[in-house]
């Protein structure tokens, strides 16, 4: 099963996206803050990293350089509400597989997972 | 030198140009007594009128940095190499430096555009030249480096007012990124959730609930259309960089002169040009200029041709700031003749014409002898 660990400091927003992604067979940890999200980290490399970029204390840019410092092989889609070009651009040139821009569609986000898990 | 009682023409006496006694010249001449005999005219006639004479060109330039001089008076003789003395007088790209008139013994219109080019604020014949005459051009001068520097200090606002507004258009830049994570987030989580109980995540439901919720996700979908307009219009540039299409008149006026070079060869007509500085002035569409620059210089061209050689010269005059006027005077005749020597054709009164141009160029054409025409630009900058 895949796991993907979830970086989401809104709990409804983290909730739906959890959900969904258990109903189609993904192992999902929740966290909701770039400190929580590092220790999981550290306790086991996902298969797949949902990083949230707007969070207050550390924005999913700091989770992802963690991320590549702690396993290097592990893939992270960003989601964003922000529609800044400079978000996205930082995005893709810190390598991420994925750029969701909320509110996103079922559909948009299980295809950003499973081609970033392919 | 002649004393000729004459009319200073009015471009050398721009409103606002300093009075006769608040000057203070320095006049440079190779022969010291020349300058004298100048000197005396002018005190002569013009009461209050205060200058020194000095006899070389080093100390001009000692007594130019050490003193407060409004304009210096050089007789060409000394200008035996025009550039290195006039930028030994002044820097020749600071515009706010020490005017330099240069007085020649004869009217020789290629030593004119040599030394306008070479930064002359003006170039006048000895022949010819009255004491009205030469305080004219010294006030003209003294006016435009006044203007020259009005306008460079603009050049600093205009600078500091983008960077003002550039740190504004961050700021609001930063609310609307804010804005849309605020609203953009929740309505995330009312969408999902809509979207997951119709996909029967939460487990089945009435068609009644389906409908409602159908519904529901319709409403949410128009608010994040809503929220991303708004979000898209919040981040639209309130007010940008004022940009200025910049149009250099030398070039430009070179280029329509080439365009007439031929046929008024053949008629004996020979063109020049002089600008002394770079000057950038908005317009709306360059070619609209050039246009209207042909059509000026075809008009002068009939209206003198039937006086033999001409030679045109054009030249700028930052009148006030914000406005550029150039003049586009003809010499009839054989070289050496000045338009003032020669008298008016027929009673030609000013006939101003304005015309209104597309991004708010005005120009003025006036024909006040047919020997000179003049026409106002704005210009929003000048060039340091």
């Amino acid at each position: 099963m895949t796991t993907v660990l979830l970086v989401e400091d809104d709990r409804a927003v983290s909730e739906a996206v959890a959900m969904r992604l258990q109903a189609n067979g993904f192992d999902v940890t929740q966290t909701y803050d770039a400190a929580t999200a590092t220790m999981a980290i550290r306790k086991a490399a996902p298969d797949v990293a949902l990083l949230d970029i707007n969070m207050p204390a550390g924005n999913g840019f700091v989770v992802a350089e963690r991320l590549k410092r702690l396993d290097s092989s592990t893939p992270f889609i960003f989601m964003t509400a922000s529609n800044r070009e400079e978000s996205r651009t930082k995005a893709l040139s810190m390598g991420a597989k994925g750029y969701l821009e909320k509110p996103f569609s079922a559909q948009a986000l299980l295809t950003a997972i499973e081609d970033t898990v392919a | 030198m002649q004393y000729k009682k004459s009319a200073v023409p009015n471009h050398q006496n721009p409103p606002g140009s300093p009075e006769a006694s608040e000057l203070r010249v320095l006049f440079v001449d190779a022969n010291p007594d020349r300058a004298q005999l100048t000197l005396r005219a002018m005190t002569q006639y013009l009461p209050g009128f205060a200058g020194e004479v000095v006899a070389g060109i080093r100390s001009a330039s000692l007594l130019a940095s050490a003193a407060r001089y409004d304009c210096v008076v050089a007789h060409q003789r000394l200008l035996d190499d025009e550039r290195a003395v006039l930028q030994s007088l002044r820097s020749a790209d600071d515009y706010s430096a020490l005017p330099v008139v240069v007085i020649a013994d004869r009217t020789d219109c290629t030593d004119a555009v040599h030394a306008m080019r070479a930064g002359a604020a003006d170039f006048l014949a000895e022949r010819t030249l009255t004491p009205e005459r030469l305080l004219g051009a010294i006030r003209s001068a003294v006016h435009r480096s006044s203007l020259d520097a009005a306008l460079a200090q603009q050049n600093i606002d205009l600078q500091h007012e983008n960077l003002s507004l550039s740190r504004k258009q961050e700021l609001l830049a930063d609310s609307q990124r804010q804005l849309a994570h605020t609203l953009l987030t929740p309505l995330t989580a009312v969408s999902e959730y809509i979207s997951m109980v119709l996909d029967g995540v939460g487990g089945n439901f009435s068609n009644d609930q389906g409908r409602f919720l159908a519904v529901a996700r319709g409403r949410c979908s128009e608010l994040q259309t809503a929220i991303e307009s708004m979000v898209s219009l919040s981040s639209a540039e309130p007010c940008g960089e004022q940009a200025v299409k910049s149009v250099v008149l030398e070039p430009l006026i070179n280029d329509v002169l080439d365009q007439f070079s031929l046929q008024a060869a053949l008629k004996g007509i020979h063109f020049g040009c002089a600008i002394d500085r770079q000057v950038q002035c908005v317009v709306a569409d360059e070619y609209e200029l050039q246009g209207i620059l042909i059509e000026l210089l075809t008009q002068m061209i009939r209206a003198c041709s039937a006086s033999g050689n001409i030679l045109v010269l054009a030249e700028p005059d930052v009148e006030q700031a914000g406005q550029v006027k150039l003049i586009l005077r003809a010499q009839l005749g054989p070289y050496g003749n000045s338009p003032a020597d020669l008298d008016p054709q027929g009673d030609e009164t000013p006939q101003p014409n304005a015309r209104h141009l597309p991004g708010g160029l005005l120009l003025e054409t006036r024909v006040d002898t047919d020997l000179e025409f003049a026409f106002s630009l704005p210009a929003a900058l000048a060039t340091a």
